[in-house]
């Protein structure tokens, strides 16, 4: 959100809104739509993970996808540092 | 036969919709470096000199005969055999020798059709595989960008586009969108559907509503279509509906988000304003398991099952598309639906048919996320509900 708010609000005059979405200093977005009664990601996912075997397969199956999400993860991170910079800059 | 690589990285995106398959080829040909991967490279004009030697007049005579059939854009060939790669507002020049100038030609003369990426997919010059990342691609990465608009004063031009990955919080992200637009009085246009874009349709003025790659409908229920709209002011038209008007979009909207393909571009004819990419990522693991729980509800009327039974489900699945060696992602859906350009689609699905594997595409993907300068968001890893 920190970065959403130096694109689109520089000047901060939208604040609230988002810290209500989740800007509380660091670089994540919070959701809370929590309503589905069963088959929540995270409990389904254990029981998934439980399974030894099945996690190692389910490890080779998303390989791809979590080679690209790491690298974009990494990107995230270098652009929230190149964020921080520039605001210490701009302070100094 | 080297052509000095010093064409630097692309600064607008306006210029960039049809530049893969090209500059691949011409990377083969002219050993182009591949930041020129991001260039549409045309021919506009020519000149001819009068004192200019007879061989090298029928060379461009070759080249005229191409131009007279609209190939290639923004590429310049004068009588000292210079190709100008234009990128937007800039310039680069490059000096060919004969050789590449009549490699030029051979390439252009064999397909003469007026989109650059059909010439070379249809001509059979387009190479088996994309090139490779480079290692240090990351290190060197250009990474944040200027703000891009304020909640103060009359709206900006520059745009932002919000691509949402299914299951990346994508609704909290819209929502707080268009809670911004109605504080800000900006234009707000959230799409679903849009990531199998013709990038034809797109941004070019030629057709009125956004199409399908595959398909020739537009919009309809489960086509590409507006989903929420908050005008700049209330004097203006609000439009919900099946379909995605180009232009409509183009002038109403500040921010643009949704189910779209990365790189797609309503302002690719205006030079003046900078679009930046916005995205989503999140754990994979709770991605992949909540992007199925989403699903089989939605195939099955809703009817939520135990935990245990979704997790037998899953194994199932994944135990059978393992069998037959395919990867999460593969065939354009997971990232590669989102992360690939239009463009780059339609090359994979021509060389690799509609189930091409992740394992190729996903190199691309990275390429295009540092090429396009992409905002990356981050949900928290740990999170258990979709």
């Amino acid at each position: 959100m920190r970065m959403i708010q130096e694109l689109i609000d520089p000047e901060e005059t939208q604040l609230e809104l988002f810290e209500e979405f989740g800007l509380t200093g660091k670089d994540t977005v919070l959701n809370d739509s929590s309503t589905r009664k069963g088959g929540t990601t995270e409990s389904v996912l254990s029981i998934l993970l439980a399974d030894v075997d099945f996690a190692l397969e389910l490890r080779e199956f998303l390989k791809y996808d979590e080679e690209v999400t790491q690298f974009a993860l990494q990107l995230h991170f270098k652009q929230v540092n190149e964020l921080d910079s520039m605001k210490m800059a701009k302070k100094a | 036969m080297t052509v000095p690589t010093s064409v630097p990285p692309h600064e607008n995106l306006a210029d960039t919709v049809h530049g893969s398959f090209i500059s691949t080829i011409w990377r083969d040909k002219l050993c182009f470096h591949q930041q020129v991967v991001n260039f549409v490279v045309t021919v506009p004009d020519l000149h001819l000199y009068p004192p200019m030697k007879i061989w090298r007049t029928l060379i461009l005579f070759t080249v005229v005969s191409v131009v007279l059939f609209g190939a290639i854009n923004f590429v310049y060939i004068n009588k000292s055999s210079t190709i100008t790669v234009r990128n937007s507002n800039k310039q680069y020049h490059q000096v060919l020798t004969l050789e590449q100038v009549e490699n030029l030609s051979r390439l252009r003369t064999r397909k003469v059709k007026i989109d650059g990426y059909k010439t070379a997919v249809e001509s059979g010059k387009i190479p088996s595989s994309w090139p490779a990342l480079p290692e240090d691609a990351l290190s060197t990465a250009h990474i944040f960008t200027e703000p891009l608009m304020s909640c103060e004063g009359a709206a900006m031009a520059n745009k932002l586009i919000f691509i949402h990955i299914f299951k990346t919080a994508g609704s909290t992200v819209r929502e707080f969108f268009n809670r911004y637009a109605e504080n800000c009085q900006r234009g707000w246009i959230a799409v679903t559907s849009c990531a199998d874009i013709n990038p034809h349709s797109i941004g070019n003025g030629n057709v009125e509503h956004w199409q399908d790659r595959r398909q020739k409908y537009i919009g309809g229920q489960n086509g590409c279509r507006i989903v929420d709209q908050v005008s700049r002011s209330a004097s203006l038209e609000v439009k919900i509906e099946m379909a995605v008007p180009d232009v409509f979009v183009r002038k109403n909207a500040d921010i643009l988000g949704g189910h779209l393909s990365l790189g797609i571009n309503p302002w690719a004819i205006r030079k003046d304003l900078t679009v930046t990419y916005l995205t989503f990522i999140r754990d994979t693991q709770m991605k992949f398991v909540s992007g199925y729980l989403y699903s089989d509800q939605q195939n099955n009327g809703g009817r939520v099952l135990s935990d245990l039974q979704y997790a037998n489900k899953i194994k199932s699945r994944v135990r059978d598309l393992r069998r037959q060696n395919k990867y999460y992602a593969d065939g354009f859906t997971g990232l590669s639906k989102y992360l690939l350009r239009p463009e780059q689609k339609v090359f994979m699905a021509k060389t690799r048919g509609e189930s091409a594997p992740m394992s190729v595409m996903k190199d691309i993907i990275k390429q295009n996320l540092i090429d396009l300068n992409v905002v990356i968001g981050c949900v928290l890893s740990g999170w258990a509900n979709p």
